[in-house]
């Protein structure tokens, strides 16, 4: 960092050495007063430049700065002579406008150029029904998009910046009055403390303060939804935007809200809870058929019922490797093609996803290596792993299969039953921002169980989730939503 | 956190070292039928039906050694196997005439005794040798799967009161009755349910005809689905498909001379009717009938228990619970004369679609 | 009394958690035969008694807890003085520790038994008690977390029981008190091992937020088990003949042997798999009590203890070969259960009593 004795002249000095750094001299036309301009061409939107300032510089008759500065229609403009000020802002696209080159005190004025995609789809998140945009690249639009969704002088915003290189800009929405102010304690404290030179994006803020940075599980919800953020901060939880990223970050958050798709809300609750089942089934599917299968074949034939017998053994009889082999060679495999479809752009990816699910897989039933019962095993484990919303935990699933597979091939059901147990005592330390992150499970709440592995009608959701401890539990008074009526009425 | 991360490492690698015997599905022989045969006093010829699997169909292997016990036999043909011999899934343990005969108790202590075999196996007596029986080839599925699809069936639908390994022991460890077991017999290319095997102890010492298994299932079990056909006048007859059945063992008397009544109460359905229309009075006859003929029947065939002296129906159980410090040994010495009175109650309930 | 801090607490209604999986262990899996030896049919009967009697002991137990005003450590010190108080409360240190290792010891006997013969003793119990201390080291939160997923997630297991049904006859229950009381009372004292569990609350009990609200979930934990300890026994007494029973050392997994479903048979595999879970709350209460009071009694944290009852845990596993050395660590624990709960604590309680006269009087 530098000195603070540093002056601006040795400041420019440093920026000059950078060559798209310009300072360059123009004499106004009726003073015939000399400007010094200093900026950072890349970071200078010209037009405002031309448009906006320039005109003033060159024709406006002004004897001081000060009196520029009044005449300037543009807020952004001020008067320092601080230096690390000055450099602060010329980095940011400012304008550095001195009345002579060895002046201490210079005019910073904004002309900073904003180029930022507009608005598009959830990709990651995408819902058939419901709100179609998603978080973009700049804080500003972000927190707009927020604002748009809450209007509420409750909602408040608190401003850090981190990472010694990036100064990343990085938001703590809440709304005060039902965030519990311990949870937005912890997460200021957190990102004060956080050391780091070049924070890009949201999730190295998530890897940074986590509460086990060792743990497979995510322990923030990260979306790409307004309106998901907005929901959950309506419900009191706290959200953390980041400039130059496009997923917000949700916490505390529990393990069922990563399971929890937010279209969810979107439907009717039955079907809303009908799907939940399915995806929580899934990924219990998902963890363990491969398992299951390499204990059964290895240890219990006892259990496969006889007409299934025949089956499993006449897709096996060929194979001339081991369960355990064989599904490590299949779910590499899938591993592999999901990773070289994700690095590949889309249309070659699905390409590849093509070729390499149909040709390996019928290839390698063909050619004897795996069975094709394992194989529609395999393939649906995968597809199950894709059924959660949030993409993290969607690789976590995917990675939590292998210890599985290690203990079943070690103890059969007893293995997995084991490695069942160590996951659990994981869970169960787990904290996301303190708070016990298999809420409402356990600690049970049952209260909170209205939206957890299912979800019940919204006239029953009176209450924000207990676990999350708000001063103000109440959402609105259920006993109006619930209108009782007689017949015919 | 540093405690507990080396306690992970230390976790996995106990578990590296640990290494179980497998039996990786396709590596094994998987028996799914067992049959013994009675050789000399002291020796048994054990055969075992491997089926192998196909695309197709399921080929039957079968493997025969003599020896002294079950064990000893699976031994001596763990010699005759690329692969090693299982015995988890093991369908249908059969049983020859004459080692049934003799007695077949340590043929079936082993299964009992062996954590790998479950309950649901099903046990049987053949006519002649399971070995020959076991070498037939019955169907495209393999005979284990044949054998035990057939006794299920016949269980579940037909005339066969409900028998498995369970159930077997569970009579055969009871004080208050015998053992049965379902009587098979190879016919040309399948096998039948010739009738029931009765025991005493663990020696078969009687045979119910197949004629007579109806009455023995509605004795022995309280549901069946068997069909039987009553016979009327003037050549007629009716066929009646049993739906549902109630069966209830009273004593009355004191225990030193109970007096048994046994009622039968069934609902059915007509079948087949050979001459006209179903009238309320056909009704009449065919329930009259087929009480008439249900109690001869029964009391036919729990006479000819008195005479062998079984108690294949559990009657000394069912005492056993209607007294107070009831003893067997007193109810069986007395059980030749016990006198008894069987009931019977048919009903109707409809006539198929047509009259 | 040391309170102890507020987030290490947990709500008063998890003692139902708690006691329910500590009373089902090891003991659910062959406990008929035990009892119906004596009892024959009318071993039901013993279930019921012996839960009544656990009524009276845990109830005895909190009018105890209250007096202490806090846990069982305390109350010992209050009344034999800090030295003998501390050697009484070690001698239940020791006697947790050997529930966890009989609990283990049986567990490991059953896979031996019914899944895998040449499992090692040593490599299953390191592992195994790797785990728990990893749980264990978590504090009691985890440890409580542990005790609620291990009785809600096996919980599934009683629906396997319908596929008994067709094989009961329940006529075999009749008729009702056929054998002499003292035989079904004897039975009942054979079932003190099985209904074991419940005496942790003398050790836990400081960190139920509000301990004398738990003392209706204590019992209706209790109730809970003995219902479905009744339930069990009137099950395995239709579905097994008397002397058939006698030979079945593990009879609840026998009747598994006929749950056949379409897409897998043979259910004792999946139940042993699955018991996995209602044994690890056992080993780890166990070993938390016991690191609990040598923490109390002791100078030494209770990490320290921990690993200690954990390596002499896995020694004392170690030590027993067969079957005779299981049954016998068995019906030693048995009958030191017996005695500590229903000759032990009433006379603690009498004693408390006849103190409390005696100074109210003074």
């Amino acid at each position: 960092m530098a000195a603070p004795s540093e002056s601006v002249w040795s400041m420019l000095q440093t920026l000059g050495c950078s060559l798209d750094f310009q300072t360059k001299v123009y004499r106004n036309q009726t003073s015939g007063q000399r400007i010094w301009v200093s900026y950072i061409e890349p970071m200078i939107d010209i037009e405002i430049a031309v448009k906006n300032i320039f005109p003033y510089l060159l024709h406006y008759h002004f004897s001081t700065l000060q009196d520029l500065c009044g005449a300037l229609p543009l807020d952004e403009a001020y008067l320092s002579s601080d230096p690390n000020d000055m450099k602060q802002k010329l980095l940011e696209g400012y304008l550095l406008i001195r009345l002579n080159e060895t002046d201490e005190t210079g005019l910073l004025v904004k002309a900073q150029k904003t180029l930022e995609r507009t608005l598009t789809i959830p990709e990651v998140e995408f819902s058939v029904v419901g709100p179609k945009e998603s978080f973009i690249e700049s804080l500003e639009t972000n927190l707009y998009l927020l604002r748009k969704r809450i209007p509420s002088d409750h909602l408040t915003v608190n401003m850090f910046r981190v990472g010694t290189l990036s100064k990343t800009k990085l938001a703590v929405v809440y709304i005060d009055g039902i965030a519990d102010p311990e949870n937005v304690q912890t997460v200021s404290q957190r990102i004060q403390a956080v050391e780091f030179d070049e924070v890009i994006d949201s999730s190295y803020i998530v890897q940074l303060i986590s509460d086990n940075r060792h743990s497979l599980f995510p322990q923030l919800l990260d979306t790409e939804r307004p309106d998901r953020v907005a929901a959950v901060l309506a419900e009191g939880k706290v959200a953390i935007l980041v400039d130059g990223s496009p997923h917000a970050l949700i916490g505390p958050t529990t393990l069922v809200e990563f399971f929890s798709s937010f279209e969810d809300y979107f439907l009717n609750w039955i079907i809303a809870s009908f799907f939940r089942l399915i995806r929580l089934f899934s990924v219990a599917f998902s963890i363990l058929i491969t398992p299951i299968y390499v204990a059964t074949l290895n240890y219990h034939y006892e259990l496969i019922p006889k007409d299934l017998l025949g089956t499993l053994i006449t897709s096996r009889k060929e194979i001339p490797f081991p369960p355990i082999v064989e599904v490590l060679f299949l779910e590499l495999t899938i591993e592999l093609l999901r990773e070289a479809g994700a690095r590949l752009p889309t249309k070659v990816g699905q390409t590849i996803g093509i070729v390499g699910g149909i040709v390996i897989g019928t290839a390698s039933v063909e050619a004897g290596l795996t069975s094709n019962v394992l194989l529609i095993l395999v393939a649906l484990a995968a597809l199950a792993s894709f059924t959660t919303p949030v993409y993290k935990m969607g690789n976590t699933i995917r990675l939590m299969r292998f210890p599985f597979l290690l203990f079943a091939e070690m103890w059969g059901l007893l293995g997995v039953a084991f490695c069942f147990c160590i996951v659990m005592t994981h869970l169960l330390s787990l904290t996301s921002l303190g708070r016990p992150f298999l809420a409402p499970l356990y600690p049970p709440r049952w209260k909170d169980w209205k939206d957890a592995l299912i979800r019940l009608p919204f006239t029953s959701q009176a209450k924000r989730p207990s676990s999350l401890r708000t001063p103000q539990p109440i959402r609105f008074d259920g006993k109006k939503a619930k209108e009782k009526r007689d017949i015919d009425e | 956190m540093n405690g507990k991360t080396f306690l992970l490492v230390l976790m996995a690698a106990s578990l590296l070292s640990g290494c179980l015997r497998k039996e990786i599905l396709d590596d094994i022989n998987i028996e799914s039928a067992v049959g013994f045969d009675y050789v000399s006093p002291t020796k048994i010829k054990g055969t075992v039906l491997i089926p192998i699997y196909k695309k197709e169909e399921t080929a039957n292997k079968t493997l025969t050694a003599v020896s002294v016990s079950t064990k000893d036999i699976l031994e001596e043909l763990q010699h005759k196997t690329p692969e090693p011999l299982v015995n988890g899934s093991i369908e249908v343990a059969l049983y020859g005439k004459r080692l049934a005969e003799h007695g077949l108790f340590p043929f079936v202590d082993n299964f009992h005794r062996d954590s790998s075999i479950g309950t649901g196996l099903y046990l049987a007596v053949v006519d002649g040798t399971a070995e020959q029986l076991l070498k037939g080839h019955y169907s495209r599925q393999g005979n284990g799967i044949y054998l035990s699809n057939l006794l299920k069936h016949n269980i579940e639908q037909r005339d066969v009161p409900k028998t498995n390994l369970h159930l077997f022991l569970k009579m055969y460890y009871a004080d208050g009755q015998d053992p049965f077991l379902p009587y098979l017999r190879q016919v040309g290319q399948d096998v039948q349910v010739e009738g029931i095997a009765l025991f005493r102890g663990d020696r078969v010492v009687d045979y119910i005809e197949r004629n007579n298994m109806f009455f023995f299932k509605i004795l022995t079990d309280s549901y069946t689905e068997g069909t039987h056909t009553v016979r009327l006048q003037k050549g007629n007859y009716a066929s009646v498909k049993n739906i549902s059945t109630k069966r209830t063992i009273s004593f009355s008397g004191p225990k030193t001379r109970p007096h048994l009544h046994i009622h039968l109460s069934l609902e059915g359905v007509i079948r087949e009717h050979k001459q006209g229309p179903f009238t309320p009075s056909t009704q009449q006859a065919v329930q009259q009938q087929f009480e008439k003929e249900i109690k001869i029947n029964a009391s036919n065939l729990l006479r000819r228990f008195q005479e062998q002296n079984i108690d294949p129906i559990g009657l000394g159980e069912w005492a056993k619970s209607q007294y107070r410090h009831f003893s067997y040994r007193d109810f069986y010495r007395r059980y030749r004369h016990l006198p008894f009175r069987i009931t019977a109650d048919v009903r109707i309930r409809d006539t198929g679609i047509i009259e | 009394m040391a309170s102890v801090a507020e987030r290490s607490q947990v709500s008063a209604f998890m003692a139902f958690f708690i006691i329910m999986s500590m009373q089902i262990g090891i003991g659910v899996l062959g406990f008929q035969r035990i009892i119906s030896k004596t009892a024959g049919h009318d071993a039901w009967i013993s279930v019921l008694l012996a839960g009544a009697a656990g009524h009276l002991v845990l109830a005895l137990m909190y009018w105890l807890l209250q007096q202490a005003d806090g846990d069982f450590i305390l109350l010992h010190q209050q009344l034999f003085g800090r030295w003998l108080g501390n050697v009484l409360s070690l001698a239940m240190a020791a006697y947790f520790a050997s529930m966890s290792l009989v609990v283990l010891r049986t567990y490991i006997e059953v896979i031996q038994v019914w899944m895998f013969p040449d499992l090692r003793t040593w490599e299953f119990s390191l592992a195994f008690l790797l785990l728990c201390l990893y749980i264990t080291l978590g504090g009691f939160r985890i440890v409580v977390g542990i005790c609620f997923f291990c009785l809600i997630i096996p919980s599934y297991l009683l629906f396997t029981f319908w596929f008994v049904f067709d094989y009961t006859d329940f006529y075999r229950l009749l008729p009702i008190l056929d054998h002499p009381l003292s035989n079904i009372v004897k039975a009942a004292k054979e079932m003190t091992l099985t209904m074991l569990g419940y005496e942790t609350v003398l050790f836990f009990y400081p960190f139920l937020k509000s301990g004398k609200q738990s003392a209706k979930w204590a019992h209706a934990a209790l109730l809970t088990t003995t219902l479905f300890y009744t339930l069990l026994t009137v099950l395995t007494l239709a579905y097994f003949s008397e002397k058939q029973l006698q030979r079945q050392i593990w009879a609840t997994l026998t009747m598994w042997k006929m749950v056949e479903m379409p897409f897998i048979e043979r259910f004792e595999y999946i139940g042993i798999a699955n018991w996995l879970f209602v044994i690890l709350p056992n080993v780890c209460l166990g070993l938390w009590c016991s690191s609990r009071i040598c923490k109390k009694v002791l100078p030494v944290r209770q990490k320290t203890a921990l690993f200690l009852v954990a390596i002499g845990c896995f020694l004392g596993t170690l030590a027993i070969h067969d079957r005779t050395g299981v049954n016998m660590i068995n019906s030693i624990l048995n009958r030191i259960g017996f005695y500590f709960l229903y000759v032990w604590l009433p006379c603690l309680a009498a004693f408390t009593y006849i103190r409390m006269k005696v100074r109210g009087k003074l």
